[in-house]
């Protein structure tokens, strides 16, 4: 019941956020002396047409493998930081086996795909899991450093033992068939089979996190670690756990940008995804319902501010930037202003 | 008395739903006297006083202060008018000293700090008042008696005249509760007015001289305490009289222990570590440990509940304490009652159902089809609530909405709702009102009365000498005595524990 008020109560507060970014975005066209129907054909090419639903439903599903990803360490009381480096091994290991292995049946190919990439990220997050569990090593630096170190590793693969020799730029060789997901209900855009894995796996993180006991253990960590030592939860087996399922996360990040869209590895791929995460997780005070919703947001931002750029003269894509930091501000400013209040 | 009274409610009421908080509530403070306000948890003490000092809205009523009516917005105001308060968790900050969270707020200057006239004027208020703290000690290496002198001594930089302690002992030993209770009479001597929410009745007949009597958010009774016994002032907290203890039918002798601890010892770097601990606790008996705080109780808990390593021998059923997990020893009928309820037996967030499963999250009769099943937790939760009369009882609430007192019996409920075999209670009763102390010992002793064993730490002497069959002395992380509960008195066990008898 009072859990019900409060997601009504942010549902309200994120409306009025958007309602001002809309109001900063035409305050924006209007300064830059940009006309106004600029922002409807963008809008409209976001959410009112089916290639733009199309492009705006393709870029969500990232962001809900990496919210999920985010707000799982966040309920056992743990941050990672680190989903960018995850889901960057993840976009590798999926290349690597196509390489090993290229006249896979598309049948055999793709679920051997989606758990590679998933192990692959699993791996990259068992290492701060590992120091956090073993050493005390906190968790934020450890993920920070190991995504410069999954950075460096990825684009050393990528321009090197990978390398498309036919091409100018630094990516992979176009993955054979069986490894392509092609669109499903939006003709010419990239959104794939990926986007219902990642809504599934949305409703499962659900169930995980609030009808079983492993999770109710997590959430109990998260809470007060003494109270779970002091129930009988082991919290280093449970920190190493949740480290590897967050990686995992992050990891299937690959299934949609890899195999769904560019079928190669192509350097810098991710605009900042892992990172990103944070934000949709924190919109969605790390419920993973709520998590499908905010990535739909962030995912339509981006999309928006790519075709905004498109119908203007001078105004760039980094808009969306903006709008995303006026939403947090706001949706935390909130917070802010209730905590204020119970002191 | 001849003045006028210093505050004065009338008729101040507060509901929070369909509960009444505050009912009418009317009673006078007189200036320079020491006013007992005395309850149950969730008698409403704590919220007449809050409103007072403007930290919570009254829904009706009046309030005056020297015969003008006033409305205090903030604890700001209240503090301009020479009301100050001392809440039950202290609100310091560790890491900073102790003057500096004296000045805290008041700083003279924004940007520059007159370090050393400010710590003269506190150091010659603590002159007037007869404190004796170390100014520049960070407020961390206090003892918590200590930090409730700081807390004092920052209302009295304030120039509060009115002083209100919420629960002022609730964390503290006999020894502090006796320095704490002189040092606010010599206050009151000197010209403050003091008030006081307790529910210990012997502090409160001890040192009052008028006493609020408050029930379900009502005013009992406001009497002069010198016309009061301890059985009028508890029949009035109650409403009906106290029962004895009963006596207790003795399980059969058992020569096999249930707990063993042999030569233990542990060599972290804390001060209080344990050195060569030998402990027995048999089938259906109750051991009690007494000593001063932090004499290394909290190492013992830590070790019996593995968080801790050690040398030396710990079998618990038999088996050594650290052959299996924490958790097999929860379901073999190992049950905890933690020293801080708040943060170590419950999660104050999650619902009262969710805190019910903490523990045993892992059983059956919690699952449907495999997952956990909200409607039996709850069945389960509201049959225990009912049970253990935990109110309100509404499985669906946080824990956090619950009194001291309830979160307490919540946890008992919990802990003793399966075969209890060894139980661990760290001061079961702290904090809790009256009526619930009462229910918790008779639980203690029919569970004993089936075979459980009962180890219970406590720093209430009286709680030890009417529970246990036997009591160890702990001191310097070492039993320095141990005997026959029926041998001991309470001067003698005093004794024990300050190291006046070795």
């Amino acid at each position: 019941m009072d859990d019900w008020s409060k997601d009504v109560k942010q549902l309200l507060s994120v409306t009025l956020a958007l309602l001002v970014s809309l109001i900063l975005v035409v305050l924006l066209l209007f300064l830059m002396g940009e006309d106004l129907t600029s922002l409807t054909e963008a809008l409209k090419y976001t959410f009112f047409n089916r290639f733009g639903l199309g492009y705006t439903l393709f870029y969500t599903t990232p962001l809900i493998f990496t919210g999920l990803s985010v707000a799982l360490c966040f309920h056992a009381g743990l941050f990672n930081i680190g989903a960018e480096g995850q889901l960057l091994w993840g976009a590798l290991s999926v290349v690597a086996l196509a390489k090993a292995f290229p006249n896979l049946p598309a049948g055999l190919a793709l679920p051997l795909a989606f758990s590679v990439s998933a192990i692959a990220g699993g791996i990259w997050g068992f290492l701060p899991g590992y120091f956090k569990a073993r050493r005390g090593t906190h968790e934020v630096i450890t993920t920070i450093l190991l995504n410069f170190i999954a950075l460096s590793c990825v684009n050393y693969f990528i321009l090197y033992p990978f390398k498309n020799p036919e091409s100018q730029s630094a990516e992979t060789s176009v993955m054979p068939a069986g490894y392509q997901l092609h669109t499903l209900w939006f003709p010419t855009t990239p959104v794939n089979a990926s986007l219902a894995v990642a809504i599934a796996i949305a409703l499962a993180v659900y169930v995980f996190l609030f009808r079983t006991s492993f999770g109710f253990e997590l959430r109990t960590m998260g809470q007060s670690p003494r109270a779970a030592v002091f129930s009988g939860v082991s919290l280093q087996k449970r920190t190493l756990a949740v480290f590897v399922m967050s990686g995992a996360l992050a990891g299937l990040v690959a299934t949609n940008d890899i195999l769904g869209n560019e079928h190669k590895l192509i350097e810098g791929f991710s605009p900042g995804y892992g990172f990103t995460g944070i934000a949709v997780a924190l919109l969605a005070r790390n419920h993973p319902i709520g998590i499908i919703f905010s990535s739909f947001l962030f995912g339509s931002l981006q999309n928006f501010s790519r075709e905004l750029e498109f119908f203007t003269q001078n105004i760039s894509k980094d808009v969306s930037l903006i709008v995303q930091a006026v939403i947090i501000i706001l949706v935390s400013t909130r917070d802010f202003w209730q905590r204020k209040k119970q002191i | 008395m001849n003045h006028s009274p210093l505050i004065e409610f009338k008729k101040v009421s507060k509901r929070y739903g369909s509960i009444s908080a505050n009912d009418q509530v009317s009673f006078a403070i007189y200036p320079r006297t020491f006013h007992g306000i005395i309850g149950e948890n969730g008698a409403g003490k704590s919220t007449i006083m809050k409103i007072l000092y403007g930290l919570i809205k009254p829904d009706s009523g009046e309030i005056f202060h020297n015969g003008h009516q006033v409305v205090f917005k903030t604890p700001q105001e209240a503090i301009q008018a020479g009301i100050g308060m001392v809440h039950q968790h202290f609100m310091l900050v560790p890491t900073l000293s102790v003057w500096e969270n004296v000045i805290l707020g008041l700083e003279p200057n924004r940007f520059h700090i007159d370090q050393s006239s400010a710590i003269s004027r506190i150091a010659s208020l603590q002159n007037d008042f007869g404190f004796n703290l170390n100014l520049s000690a960070p407020v961390e290496s206090l003892s918590l008696g200590e930090q409730q002198q700081v807390e004092i001594l920052k209302l009295l930089y304030r120039e509060a005249r009115i002083l209100i302690l919420d629960e002022p002992t609730a964390v503290l030993t006999p020894q502090e509760v006796t320095v704490l209770f002189d040092k606010l009479t010599s206050l009151k001597e000197q010209g403050k007015t003091i008030v006081v929410i307790s529910h210990k009745l012997k502090e409160i007949l001890n040192y009052t001289q008028t006493v609020t009597v408050m029930r379900s958010g009502k005013v009992i009774a406001t009497k002069e305490t010198i016309d009061l016994t301890e059985e009028d002032l508890s029949q009035l907290i109650m409403g009906r009289e106290r029962s004895p203890l009963r006596k207790r039918k003795l399980f059969p002798v058992n020569t096999q222990p249930v707990l063993k601890l042999h030569q233990l010892s542990t060599s972290t770097k804390s001060a209080h570590k344990l050195n060569n601990i030998n402990l027995d606790l048999y089938p259906g008996r109750i051991l009690g440990i007494a000593g001063i705080e932090g004499q290394g109780q909290q190492e013992l808990v830590d070790v019996l509940c593995q968080v801790e390593p050690f040398t030396g021998t710990a079998l618990l059923f038999d088996t050594p304490l650290n052959a299996t997990s924490a958790y097999s020893k929860r379901q073999a009928g190992f049950s905890l009652i933690p020293p801080d309820r708040q943060k170590e037996g419950l999660i104050l967030n999650f619902s009262n159902a969710d805190n019910f499963i903490l523990g045993h999250q892992d059983e059956d009769r919690f699952r449907k089809h495999g997952f956990l099943s909200p409607y039996q937790i709850r069945q389960f939760s509201q049959t225990l609530m009912d049970r253990f009369d935990v109110r309100p009882a509404n499985p669906t609430l946080p824990a956090r909405a619950l009194s001291g007192g309830n979160q307490q019996k919540l946890l008992i409920a919990r802990e003793t709702s399966s075969e209890v075999k060894f139980l661990l209670a760290c001061h079961p009763t702290r904090g809790v009102d009256i009526g619930s102390i009462e229910f918790i010992h008779s639980h203690f002793l029919h569970l004993a009365e089936k075979g459980a064993s009962i180890l219970l730490i406590s720093s209430d002497l009286d709680e030890l000498l009417t529970l246990t069959d036997s009591i160890a002395v702990i001191r310097e992380g070492t039993i320095v005595f141990e005997s026959a509960t029926s041998n001991l008195t309470l001067k003698e066990l005093g004794l024990w524990m300050t190291g006046a008898k070795t």
